[in-house]
């Protein structure tokens, strides 16, 4: 039988999978014109960052699975190469947030910026695999940087909406 | 949850350095790319050249139109200010809101189309891509 915190957990998991579906959307209506194309804030991340710190790990991977299935199948890219450059970008940002998250000493919004960073970082590989010229590899620079105020952004949103709920990791530790 | 003075902790600001490091050292190739004599404006689908154009040699305005994996894309050339996506069948047009491009290295791409456009130093298609690193 579920216990409460499993369905707590349940319930939060699908609030975020829905809160990134409707953040992926509503950001890729933006006509942004950045300084280097394709280039975006990454709300979802808001999204993802939130699970990380509110859900156990199994729920947060199959949030993340089922945003960007879900997301990229609602905007008409699922399996286009757009949807598997993000897919890896968000891939190593999830792996990467995971890692730097045991790092003693780093904030929510360390764990952010490391998180965008790597999303870029993948983004730009994925689509330097896919186009087959290493030309795109001098974006990385640019990439990069931008990463540190979208992530410390994202960042600052996650924690204003984790101080919100009140409940830094309650539902990880006893689902209350 | 640990006390917090300013808004970073102690290790966001090793992590923001990492980055700007690693953003330093993927930015080197940058400083070591030749004074050109000029650029060849090259596009390509899929490492197959289908068109080529030395910038300074675009006699006024004209289109071109080439197919690419999902539908055609049309690019611009203007004698001012180099070259741009001015038409293409891709839902994100991001190649179309990147604008002109005009500078060594700069890349215009259609990611869903595998097509783009890149500017090469005229030098180094004679003596391939090594050359422009000295």
């Amino acid at each position: 039988m579920r216990s409460s915190a499993d369905t707590r957990a349940l319930v939060f998991a699908a609030l975020l999978t829905a809160l990134g579906i409707a953040l992926h959307i509503v950001e890729s209506m933006i006509p942004f014109t950045a300084p280097f194309p394709g280039a975006k804030i990454g709300l979802a991340n808001i999204t993802v960052l939130l699970c990380l710190y509110i859900l156990p790990l199994p729920y947060t991977v199959g949030v993340f699975f089922l945003r960007i299935i879900l997301s990229s199948l609602l905007v008409g890219t699922f399996l286009s190469a757009g949807f598997f450059i993000g897919g890896t970008g968000g891939m190593l940002s999830l792996l990467v947030m995971l890692a730097v998250k045991k790092i003693p000493r780093t904030s929510l919004l360390g764990v952010s910026m490391a998180g965008a960073a790597a999303h870029n970082l993948g983004q730009v590989l994925m689509a330097t695999f896919i186009i087959n010229n290493t030309a795109l590899l001098y974006y990385l620079p640019v990439a990069l940087l931008l990463a540190l105020p979208a992530g410390f952004l994202t960042g600052l949103v996650a924690r204003a909406a984790l101080a919100l709920l009140n409940m830094d990791s309650q539902v990880k530790k006893n689902g209350r | 949850m640990n006390k917090q003075a300013g808004l970073l902790s102690k290790n966001d600001f090793a992590i923001i350095l990492t980055i700007v490091l690693l953003a330093a050292v993927f930015s080197l190739p940058h400083f070591f790319v030749a004074d050109e004599q000029g650029q060849l404006i090259v596009i390509a689908n899929d490492q197959q050249v289908l068109y080529e154009q030395p910038l300074l040699a675009i006699g006024g305005k004209y289109e071109k139109t080439f197919a690419g994996n999902e539908g055609k894309i049309t690019f611009a050339f203007d004698s001012e200010h180099g070259v741009k996506v001015s038409h293409a069948s891709c839902p994100d047009q991001i190649c179309v809101h990147t604008g002109y491009i005009n500078k060594p290295r700069q890349l215009l791409v259609c990611l869903p189309g595998k097509i783009y456009a890149e500017i090469k130093p005229l030098n180094a298609k004679e003596a391939g891509l090594d050359a422009i690193l000295r």
